[in-house]
């Protein structure tokens, strides 16, 4: 066989091997109609090469235009896909002149049909046999150009421009590999359609034509930009897959709960954690409408409100909701969402993480409920200490009615009865009967085990209360006990059992303090006053004072400086003021003894919302 | 004690129970006077000039009942006091009757308590008035004496013989006779030993 003919063999069986391979890529994949072109292209340059082959042994001048014309129309499609595979694919390329050259070809190639010997010449004068430097004959034509050339040579002139142009924004668009790739197939067309063609046609250069081989460098070019789409393609959707592995593992194991619902709210992921929290099987609830089931049916409308707002693109900051498991236990979550889209940019769902706070609301219950309950303990405790006042406190009245009740007895027995004496004496056995009544009822409050109960206290008579209940053992005790009340009401926001236990126990403490000293320094002061959002109580004594270690260590836990002391009053009475959003510490006086602080919320500033309505 | 003239004196902070103890002591017909404060009944000026007792509480804010015991004492003003109190403890109560406290009382009182402990210090307190009477008679009989019959008086009393009187005092001894009668006669004693008696009560001397 010879060279020639092995060599176009050669290049039309690499061009449609090329093209094969697009067309099965097109078939893969429709939507992609770069594919089309490119194996339209390849075509193209195979059907080229055959054609030339065919020049090359042409015989006579009316089949060698036939063949010519035939030739001019696989130049066409091939330039015609080329520009628009260049416009589709990098998309940087001007539309117009795409558009330009499709129009000036489409003509020119109407015209290469209507002239007999093609658009290249308007008449070929003779077929001359020519030979290779190896020896070989091929035939090449001579005869006059056609003028109409002229259109085709301006169309690949454009074509230049385009292609440098698209290719070079390409360039700096940052796909340089793919733009050099095709730049230099178009350059090397350039140069064979665009100066060796002519050189033949005008009998310059004695060689068969050879565009097909620039064809096939632009096909080859083509192709290498394809294939190395395809393969980043290829390399991202493994990544992808391994991506997507790792963040499934992540959210398999994860200690939150995931949950995923499509756009219809129905569960379409839903981690092992949360089937574990919620006591379901992974079939019992995919596919399921998670609302439904899982959220109590009385938020259920505002959940659906939010589930439609949030794949409508609405904003919902993290927030937190009660969630039903399978046998219906509530669990306590907070939710972070997140919208998924589809690959098509529509919104394809949510994807919901949850923290369970049921064990930490859990344990904030356990540790208020345990605190309340020591707080009632301590309280019982320090009852003991209250004996011997609250003996004092009942038996006076318990005295003045007896010595009444007597009285009156004698009264009646007079004659005549004296009885406006009786009169004013049952008036005070009423009177009397009422203030042992208060004594036992606060007695009664002081060990009651009530859960708190927050209103406003006022804390005058909060302090007076408690200066009474310790009278008797102030008395004894022969120490004086002032409250110095500011001349507006001091309302704060409390619990009135836990407050006097505090201040019982500070009041106690204060006595403890003084009760050896001489008698001008037997004396504490229970000062109320504002400072700005805060009530402070104040009780200060004129005692030895405090070590100052003393003064934080006095509030932990079993510090005791008293005898069978069980060290906890002060402990249970600062984290009383705690929850009440107040602060409790000691401080040393500048001339002698201690004063322990306490603040507490004003009332009704607690919450400004409150203050407003 | 109905109708003597007498007085019972309340001291007790509590007013409710100050004023049932008035009451009831007002109603078993004692004349009672009664005070907030030991302060209040020191200022008063209630000396016991007439026969009284105090009823008098333990516990009080400032001066209490022991305090008041005490200041009393120092003053010596003679007045019998019972004490009444809430929470009362041995301690307290033998440092009470060691100061002379009639009865420490325990709150609530019986009437029947009350009244028989007012009734003792009433009686002692009435006691205590007569014999200061009776002292104070015989000493201004002993200041009616002369000095010559305050001389014969002292040796007397002494034991000694008219004769012995007569020597020591360089007379006769119907001279001593008739001082000794008229001694006799103003010390209002029927005998010897009742003379001796009134001397010695009055812690006679010789000189006045």
């Amino acid at each position: 066989m010879s060279p020639l003919t092995i060599a176009w063999s050669m290049c039309a069986a690499a061009s449609a091997m090329m093209g094969l391979s697009h067309v099965l890529l097109w078939f893969k994949e429709r939507r992609r109609s770069v594919y089309l072109l490119s194996s339209v292209m390849a075509f193209s340059a195979a059907a080229s090469a055959l054609l030339e082959l065919a020049l090359m042994r042409a015989d006579d001048t009316a089949r060698y235009g036939t063949l010519l014309q035939w030739e001019n129309l696989t130049i066409y499609l091939l330039i015609i896909s080329m520009v628009w595979f260049v416009y589709l694919h990098f998309g940087t390329a001007r539309r117009w002149l795409a558009v330009a050259i499709t129009v000036l070809w489409t003509i020119a190639i109407g015209i290469n049909f209507t002239s007999p010997m093609s658009l290249v010449y308007s008449e070929i004068t003779e077929l001359r046999m020519m030979k290779t430097f190896w020896g070989e004959t091929f035939t090449l034509a001579i005869g006059e150009p056609n003028p109409w050339k002229a259109l085709a040579d301006a169309a690949s002139l454009l074509i230049l421009v385009y292609a440098l142009d698209g290719s070079f924004r390409a360039w700096r668009g940052g796909t340089r590999e793919e733009a050099a790739a095709v730049g230099g197939g178009i350059v090397v067309f350039i140069l064979l359609a665009g100066a060796h063609t002519p050189l033949v046609d005008a009998g310059v250069v004695a060689t068969p034509y050879m565009i097909s081989f620039g064809f096939l460098a632009i096909v080859f070019g083509m192709t290498y930009v394809l294939v190395s789409r395809a393969f980043s393609a290829s390399r991202y959707a493994r990544q992808v897959q391994a991506d997507e592995k790792r963040w499934r593992l992540l959210l398999e194991n994860v200690q939150l709960l995931v949950v995923g619902l499509d756009r219809g709210g129905l569960v379409n992921y839903v981690n092992p954690h949360a089937l574990r929290l919620l006591g379901y099987e992974r079939g019992d609830i995919l596919g399921r409408p998670w609302i439904d089931i899982a959220v109590p049916q009385a938020e259920r409308p505002a959940a659906w409100d939010t589930f439609r707002n949030l794949l409508q693109g609405g904003n919902l900051p993290s927030f937190e909701n009660t969630v039903l498991g399978k046998t219906g236990e509530a669990l306590h979550v907070r939710w972070s969402q997140v919208l998924l889209y589809d690959v098509d940019g529509a919104s394809g769902g949510t994807l919901s993480i949850g923290e369970d706070l049921t064990p930490r609301i859990r344990a904030e219950h356990e540790a208020r409920r345990e605190r309340d309950a020591l707080a009632h303990v301590t309280r019982v405790s320090a009852m003991g200490e209250l004996v011997a006042s609250l003996a004092h406190e009942l038996n006076q009245p318990l005295t003045a009615m007896l010595s009444n009740a007597q009285a009156a007895q004698r009264f009646l027995a007079t004659d005549p009865p004296e009885l406006g004496e009786v009169r004013d004496i049952l008036h005070d056995l009423v009177k009397d009967n009422q203030r042992a009544s208060d004594v036992i009822r606060r007695l009664r409050a002081l060990l009651t085990k009530e859960p708190p109960a927050f209103a406003a206290v006022d804390l005058c008579r909060l302090a007076r209360d408690v200066s009474q209940l310790l009278r008797g053992d102030s008395m004894i005790r022969k120490i004086d006990v002032a409250v110095e009340c500011p001349s507006e009401p001091a309302l704060a926001h409390g619990d009135t059992i836990q407050l006097q236990q505090v201040l019982l126990n500070l009041l106690l403490n204060a006595f403890d303090a003084v009760a050896h000293l001489p008698a001008d320094r037997r004396r504490i002061t229970v000062g109320i006053s504002r400072r700005r959002d805060a009530w402070e109580i104040s009780v200060r004594d004129q005692g030895i004072g405090l070590a100052p270690d003393g003064l934080t260590e006095v509030f932990e836990p079993f510090f005791s400086t008293k005898r069978g002391g069980m060290g906890m009053g002060l402990s249970i009475a600062r984290s009383i003021v705690e929850s009440h959003d107040g602060r409790l510490w000691a401080e040393n006086n500048s001339d002698r003894g201690a004063t322990f602080c306490l603040t507490l919320p004003v009332f009704g500033a607690l919450d400004p919302r409150e203050a407003a309505a | 004690m109905n109708g003597d003239q007498h007085q019972v004196f309340l001291v007790d902070d509590d007013e409710s129970v100050r004023q049932a103890l008035t009451r009831l002591l007002r109603a078993s017909g004692h004349r009672v006077q009664a005070f907030a404060s030991a302060r209040e009944f020191l200022e008063s000026g209630a000396d016991g000039s007439i026969p009284a007792c105090l009823l008098l509480d333990v516990s009080m804010p400032g001066l209490d009942g022991l305090d008041l015991q005490r200041e009393l004492q120092a003053r010596d003003v003679a007045l019998p006091v019972v004490f009444i109190t809430g929470h009362g403890d041995i301690p307290m109560s033998v440092k009470a009757m060691k100061a002379g406290a009639v009865n420490f009382l325990a709150k609530p009182v019986r009437d029947s308590e009350l009244l028989a402990a007012i009734d003792e210090a009433l009686a002692r307190s009435m006691r205590e008035h007569a014999e200061r009477r009776e002292l104070d008679e015989l000493r201004r009989r002993a200041d009616t004496l002369t000095p010559r019959e305050r001389e014969v008086m002292a040796r007397v009393v002494a034991g000694r013989l008219n004769k012995q009187i007569a020597d020591d005092l360089g007379t006769s001894e119907k001279t001593v006779k008739v001082h000794r009668g008229r001694v006799m006669a103003k010390m209002k004693a029927g005998s010897l030993a009742q003379l001796v008696r009134a001397a010695e009560r009055i812690g006679f001397t010789e000189k006045p």
